[in-house]
């Protein structure tokens, strides 16, 4: 099975840096999010209890994905939300030209000290060296920041 | 290829390994080659690479450093200081501080002033954790007298100091306690009992910036910030019982109370929590939508920015300011549960304790300040920028926070950091290992174990934090403060070893 999201060592000392790989650009967004999610806790220990509905549109693929991952942050703090499965549908909105649109699932919990590992308190997604890149028809590879 | 080629190859492999593992133990980065060759000692213990090394370059880039601490310096946070001397309205030099490293948008341990009509301003230049800082609190205990109880005093500490991911406020506050809070600061909990009167008087600015108007502030952030009023965080935040190691100045020690070695006194690092990471969130989305309209391109996304002398300018500088008085308040009333916690189990008041502050300081911020550059007329206010740095005004303390095993120190501020670095100096030891790195090295629970062995007690709300803010991964703290003295911009007073921290 193909590795869906890698931390890096050697990049930005103080902060998190990742690379998502995926197939298409429903899954960059899946993977993302739980790249995300795995840098806060253990995804194992995190039931997928309560489901949240997320409708987000953006100018660009890029943009988008970064407003994705700035929901998950603000749910973390708003809502103490901890999501393990993550199911979207990303694509191009048919009315409104050139923006791309997500629609999805958000499976998790709220959390809870006592039975999950809570690792690093994600502050903020970071705009730095932040891309997604289509590298064929089926690959897609994005490279994010977090600050933390 | 050839089989000589195969073997030079081959040779190149195990050299490249053998300089990573290398690297590994002595922790040896070292900057370009032909980068650093382009630094010139321009003032005692301030390197400068001119502002022609770069097309765009505004002004020059100047480095607070020894020579080692120079040449060990991140290729990364070079670039990201380069680009912040490419921004519109820069006056005199990038600056970066000897504990710089690699972060996002302005390097870490970056300092840059704008001028109030051609500059702008910029939140990846003062940070999501606006308003993260240090805040040192004296009293008359001795290591002997509470070495002994250490660990109940840091079991209780832990119970009644939320840490880490999810720590939540004990405070039940209503969205109107909130918005008081963003206008007041630490104010609002000295007024509630929270603090004694005179705390204000040692806090930057009194614990209170005036210009903060809740209009500019999201739903969103106040969301996010309401429940976590009194709360540690995470990452590099902390709370820490530390004794007084060494005294290098008796008079101006004992004038910020600090009487003898052995001494204890409690540090605390910690922000705005979420409510500041989501006031630099949306502004930072807003200005990348704006700098078109003024004019600015920028080469990090993360540098977003607009005219400080502009209504977006003025309402992220509003925003900004509330988010720094809600960490001011957030310090204050940890604080309080700290006086708290020492009252219960010492059976005596904060104040037979001797339980005064001796200062709280911030060092991600952004302040309008007077400043006069060297040979140049007259004062003028300037937009401060200052992302892991410290403000370091004649005679007011510096808190240096360093990694959990190696201390921390107490400074003051110089006439010199006045003239040469718009009074700005280091924030901590900086950074040298990434996280995950760190991580790889050692893990949490053996580095507690570790860290018990040498005497200092410590209860984290996450075992792989732990990890990552084990000492290897910082610079010696020892060898920036060296580098602060040696360039003058504040001088040593008072040096701290752990017994007992709180991670979060």
């Amino acid at each position: 099975m193909q590795k869906k999201f890698r931390f890096l060592s050697n990049a930005v000392t103080s902060d998190i840096a990742f690379e998502v790989f995926a197939g298409n650009e429903s899954s960059l967004f899946e993977n993302a999010g739980l790249a995300l999610e795995a840098v806060m806790t253990d995804l194992r220990k995190v039931k997928g209890v309560q489901v949240y509905k997320i409708n987000l549109v953006g100018e660009s693929l890029d943009e988008l994905l970064y407003s994705f991952l700035e929901e998950l942050v603000f749910l973390k703090d708003s809502k103490k939300m901890l999501f393990r499965k993550i199911k979207c549908r990303v694509e191009k909105s048919k009315n409104k030209k050139g923006k791309w649109k997500v629609s999805g699932s958000l499976f998790g919990e709220r959390m809870d000290p006592k039975r999950h590992e809570l690792k690093l308190d994600v502050k903020a997604v970071t705009k730095y060296l932040f891309k997604v890149e289509k590298l064929s028809k089926e690959s897609f590879r994005s490279f994010i920041v977090l600050d933390v | 290829m050839t089989f000589n080629h195969k073997i030079i190859l081959k040779i190149k492999d195990w050299l490249l390994i053998v300089i990573f593992e290398i690297d590994k133990v002595y922790k040896i980065q070292i900057m370009d080659i032909k980068l650093l060759s382009n630094f010139k000692e321009v003032d005692k213990g301030i390197w400068e690479l001119s502002r022609g090394f770069r097309a765009g370059m505004r002004v020059p880039l100047r480095i607070v450093a020894t020579r080692e601490i120079l040449e060990a310096l991140d290729d990364g946070a070079v670039e990201q200081g380069i680009n912040v001397s490419k921004l519109p309205g820069i006056v005199n030099a990038s600056f970066m501080m000897p504990d710089a490293h690699w972060g996002y948008g302005f390097p870490i341990g970056g300092v840059a002033a704008f001028d109030m009509k051609d500059g702008v301003i910029s939140p990846g230049g003062i940070g999501f954790d606006i308003n993260c800082g240090m805040r040192l609190i004296a009293t008359n205990l001795s290591y002997k007298e509470v070495f002994p109880k250490i660990k109940d005093i840091v079991d209780e500490l832990f119970e009644f100091v939320p840490a880490g991911l999810g720590g939540e406020s004990k405070l039940n506050l209503t969205k109107k306690d909130f918005l008081e809070i963003l206008r007041r600061g630490a104010e609002w909990a000295v007024e509630l009992g929270l603090g004694e009167p005179e705390d204000l008087n040692k806090i930057e600015d009194n614990g209170c910036l005036k210009e903060a108007e809740t209009e500019f502030v999201s739903k969103k952030a106040i969301e996010r910030g309401i429940n976590q009023i009194g709360t540690l965080g995470s990452g590099n935040h902390y709370l820490e019982v530390q004794r007084v190691e060494n005294i290098f100045d008796k008079n101006l020690a004992e004038r910020m109370s600090i009487f003898q070695k052995d001494q204890i006194v409690i540090m605390v690092h910690c922000g705005s929590r979420g409510f500041g990471h989501q006031i630099a969130t949306d502004y930072i989305n807003l200005f990348g939508a704006r700098m078109k309209k003024y004019g600015i391109s920028v080469d990090d996304k993360q540098l977003a920015c607009v005219p400080v002398d502009s209504e977006d300018g003025r309402r992220y500088f509003s925003a900004m300011n509330c988010a720094a008085n809600s960490a001011f308040c957030n310090r204050q009333i940890i604080t309080h549960q700290i006086r708290q916690v020492f009252s219960r189990i010492f059976s005596k008041s904060s104040k037979d304790l001797g339980m005064n502050l001796v200062y709280d300081v911030a060092h991600n911020i952004a302040k309008v300040e007077e400043h006069q550059i060297e040979g140049k007329g007259l004062k003028n206010k300037m937009m401060i920028h200052r992302k892991g740095a410290t403000r370091s005004f004649i005679n007011q303390p510096v808190i240096i926070g360093g990694s959990m095993e190696t201390g921390s120190y107490l400074l003051v501020g110089t006439e010199n950091a006045m003239r040469k670095t718009f009074a700005s100096t280091a924030h901590g030891s900086g950074r040298v290992m990434s996280r995950i790195r760190a991580k790889k090295e050692i893990r949490g629970s053996d580095l507690q174990k570790k860290l018990q062995e040498k005497g200092i007690y410590i209860k984290t709300a996450s075992y792989s934090g732990l990890a990552e803010e084990a000492g290897f991964a910082y610079k010696n703290i020892d060898d920036v403060v060296m580098a602060l003295s040696n360039a003058n911009i504040s001088q040593p007073v008072a040096s701290f070893k752990p017994i007992g921290n709180i991670k979060g």
